[in-house]
């Protein structure tokens, strides 16, 4: 439905309620009568008898009877005893117990409805409701889709050799089976981010030509203990459907974590899911045709029981490319890009240390847009030039040094506890004005443990715990093995705030 | 069954109102973000007037329908880092903190208008129920305007705190401001524990506008 039509509906029916309230309240068997209608009566003496209903006295006068608000104050009761008014009780049957039932009811109502809106917010597609939770959303893609190939993966040329196997066994199984091998149907794929995990899968689906589910493993995490193992059940399910087949589970740290640690029922949520992922790892056949592909760039979290021979038992290590992988990244990223003859990749290459293969990608696109940008200033045609690159390259390095150590403490480890890797030298402004300096031991989301620098007289401190949310400014030090100097934007470090 | 109704309508009639203002206050939050430049409510889809966005389950539902006259909705997420011009955004963040009290304020006049309206067109009408919940609605508001501009973290009046707050006093603050909920904590046990009235003067502030609506 139309969330503002939604809107309006809620509050037409809100306020339609709350009219029919009032409606029925004010049709009283007794009329409204202001308290002086009551002082002339009880002066006249023409009032029999008075009940207390609540805040409101109900008055027995001659002909009428009639009700005055908000009245029965211990005053007006004295005053009426005073007159010899006799008052009493109004007899009322609210039975407290049925009232409490009811409201409960109500209650229980209401939440029911806002946690289905709540599921329903939070489905992708917007309309997911609690009995359709239980189906897994895995993006099937059908042969001749897939179109990455090996070709299209620089470097990573021991991983390729190694999946163009798992490639054959999907291809010609029989060859195989006859030789009676069992071929590893889990594949472990793990490297830092934008090392090329994603597209290498892509590519094996791609080079067996089978249908490869794909599916981020953060889409089994749910509220509900029992809805990740059901989601995994289903993918299996459909996945063996359809052998020969890739199952793809990206980022699968999200539920593979090592279980035990932690309470609560999200960890018996993530439990079950992991579960369950181990039983259907284990429970197809050898023949089978599925080759399940996992990624993740945080292997050293992941239960053990996932690792473990035949499961996945083959372990691809995607580190980032040497000299001549980056080269030949940069070479596939340019095969659709006019470029100025003879110029040097390789050169380029050398450019970049420890960059990933993503970043490459990056430098191309930047390089074709610089190069873009010249042919409309020049109106000549765009060909990517040696300068385009140097250019990227060097806007590149000054960007990605920004993101470098700090980074990875201080936004990473927003939900983790994070130590850094090597020195991390640091000054932090403080909300208040006081800067700290010294060396950072680690990092979670809501703190930062520091180690003061002794100071000149040789006195140490205690290491410091400094909450997130009070620092306004960090920089890093000389000594920081990482970074030379980083500014980041303080407010980039605070948590989001509420209103 | 009979008291059973008469007693869940005369809660109804506390609820409604109850969580209608509490959504235009979270609204009005979400709104005064969104033109300042921060859509961190809007992408989490509280930009809007529906109750369901806003409502808490214990705040918003349970207490105040078993009658208990207090309770809170959802926290509307900003991000002070995305609001638009120079300074550090906790200008921003004063206003957008102040547009929910604001708007409760809004909502008070505008139900004292209507009493005063009813009040003139028929005054016995005005003592009779409608006339008793525009009254009660109007208390509310001033009520949750009031409680809200309390300066204790989380409240809205914190940011207002925030932003008033002098240098030298700051460390202080800060170091108040970074135990977020505590501060509610002890205001609210310990005006209960001391039987202190904390919001008789906004009752007494909105006891006024009634009277002036009735007059
Ligand atoms: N070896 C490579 N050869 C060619 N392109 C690459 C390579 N590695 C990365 N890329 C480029 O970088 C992009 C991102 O890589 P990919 O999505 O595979 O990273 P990832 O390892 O899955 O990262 P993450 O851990 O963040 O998911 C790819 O789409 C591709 O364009
Ligand atoms: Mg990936």
């Amino acid at each position: 439905m139309n969330p503002r039509l939604r809107t309006a509906l809620v509050w037409f029916v809100l306020l339609a309620v709350l009219a029919g309230v009032v409606w029925l309240g004010s049709a009283d068997q007794y009329a409204t009568r202001t308290y002086e209608t009551l002082a002339t009566d009880v002066t006249n003496q023409q009032v029999s008898a008075v009940e207390i209903d609540g805040e409101d006295l109900i008055v027995h006068a001659g002909a009428q009877d009639y009700r005055v608000k908000d009245v029965a104050q211990d005053d007006v009761l004295s005053w009426l005893d005073e007159n010899n008014v006799p008052v009493r009780f109004h007899p009322s049957a609210a039975n407290p117990i049925l009232a409490v039932l009811l409201g409960l009811a109500v209650i229980g109502g209401v939440i029911y409805f806002l946690r289905r809106r709540q599921l329903g917010a939070g489905g992708a597609g917007g309309g997911t409701t609690i009995f359709d939770m239980r189906r897994s959303n895995a993006r099937k893609l059908t042969p001749g889709v897939e179109h990455t190939r090996f070709a299209d993966v620089g470097g990573h040329a021991e991983a390729k050799e190694v999946l163009a196997d798992v490639v054959d066994f999907l291809k010609n199984p029989a060859r195989w089976t006859s030789a009676g091998v069992r071929l590893p149907r889990g594949v472990l794929l793990e490297g830092p981010p934008g090392g090329g995990k994603t597209l290498l899968a892509r590519a094996v689906a791609g080079e067996a030509g089978v249908p490869v589910f794909v599916i981020s493993a953060s889409e089994f995490v749910e509220m509900f203990v029992g809805v990740g193992a059901a989601r995994i059940r289903d993918l299996f399910e459909t996945a063996k459907k359809s052998a020969p087949a890739v199952v793809f589970i990206d980022e699968i740290d999200a539920v593979g974590r090592r279980r035990g640690s932690g309470l609560g029922t999200a960890h018996d949520e993530r439990e079950q899911t992991l579960n369950q992922l181990l039983v259907c790892l284990d429970g197809f056949e050898p023949s089978t045709r599925i080759v399940v592909i996992a990624a993740t760039n945080r292997s050293d979290v992941l239960d053990r029981a996932l690792l473990r021979p035949g499961r996945f038992d083959l372990r691809l290590s995607l580190g980032f490319p040497d000299l001549e992988a980056r080269a030949d990244i940069l070479r596939i990223h340019c095969r659709s890009k006019r470029m100025e003859p003879g110029i040097d990749l390789r050169a380029i290459a050398a450019l970049t240390p420890g960059v990933s293969g993503a970043m490459l990608e990056h430098l191309c696109n930047e390089a074709g847009i610089r190069a873009v940008r010249r042919s409309r200033r020049e109106s000549v045609e765009a060909i990517i030039q040696t300068a385009d690159f140097t250019a990227a390259v060097e806007t590149a390095a000054k960007v990605e040094r920004k993101f470098d150590a700090l980074d990875a403490l201080f936004v990473e480890s927003t939900s983790q506890f994070t130590q850094p890797t090597g020195e991390v030298y640091a000054r932090l402004t403080l909300t208040d004005g006081v800067i700290a300096e010294g060396r950072v031991l680690w990092a979670d989301s809501g703190y930062v443990k520091l180690q003061p620098t002794p100071s000149e007289l040789g006195e140490t401190e205690g290491a410091r715990l400094i909450p997130k949310g009070q620092i306004r400014a960090v920089e890093a030090l000389p000594g920081t093995s990482l970074a030379a100097e980083i500014r980041p934007d303080g407010w980039a470090l605070r948590r989001t705030e509420t209103a | 069954m009979d008291g059973l109704v008469d007693w869940f309508c005369g809660r109804l009639l506390f609820w409604i109102p109850f969580v209608l203002s509490l959504s235009v206050h979270e609204y009005a939050h979400a709104l005064a973000a969104s033109w300042l430049g921060d859509t961190t409510a809007e992408t989490q889809g509280r930009l809007t007037l529906d109750p369901a966005a806003h409502a808490d389950p214990v705040g918003t539902v349970l207490l105040p329908l078993v009658g208990v006259p207090f309770g809170w909705a959802k926290p509307v997420p900003v991000n002070p880092a995305n609001f638009r011009g120079a300074g550090d955004g906790r200008l921003g963040m004063l206003l957008t903190a102040a547009a929910g009290p604001a708007s409760n304020g809004l909502i008070a006049v505008a139900c004292a208008l209507g009493l005063g309206v009813e009040h003139l067109a028929s005054p016995e009408a005005a003592l009779g129920p409608s006339g008793k919940v525009l009254a009660s609605t109007v208390l509310m508001n001033v009520t949750l305007a009031m409680f809200n501009l309390l300066p204790v973290p989380p409240l809205d009046g914190s940011r207002v705190v925030d932003f008033l707050c002098p240098d030298a006093l700051r460390p202080a603050w800060s170091w108040i401001y970074a135990r977020g909920g505590l501060g509610i904590a002890i205001l609210l046990g310990g005006s209960v524990l001391l039987g202190v009235d904390l919001v008789s003067w906004s009752r007494a502030l909105g006891q006024w506008l009634v009277n002036q609506a009735l007059t």
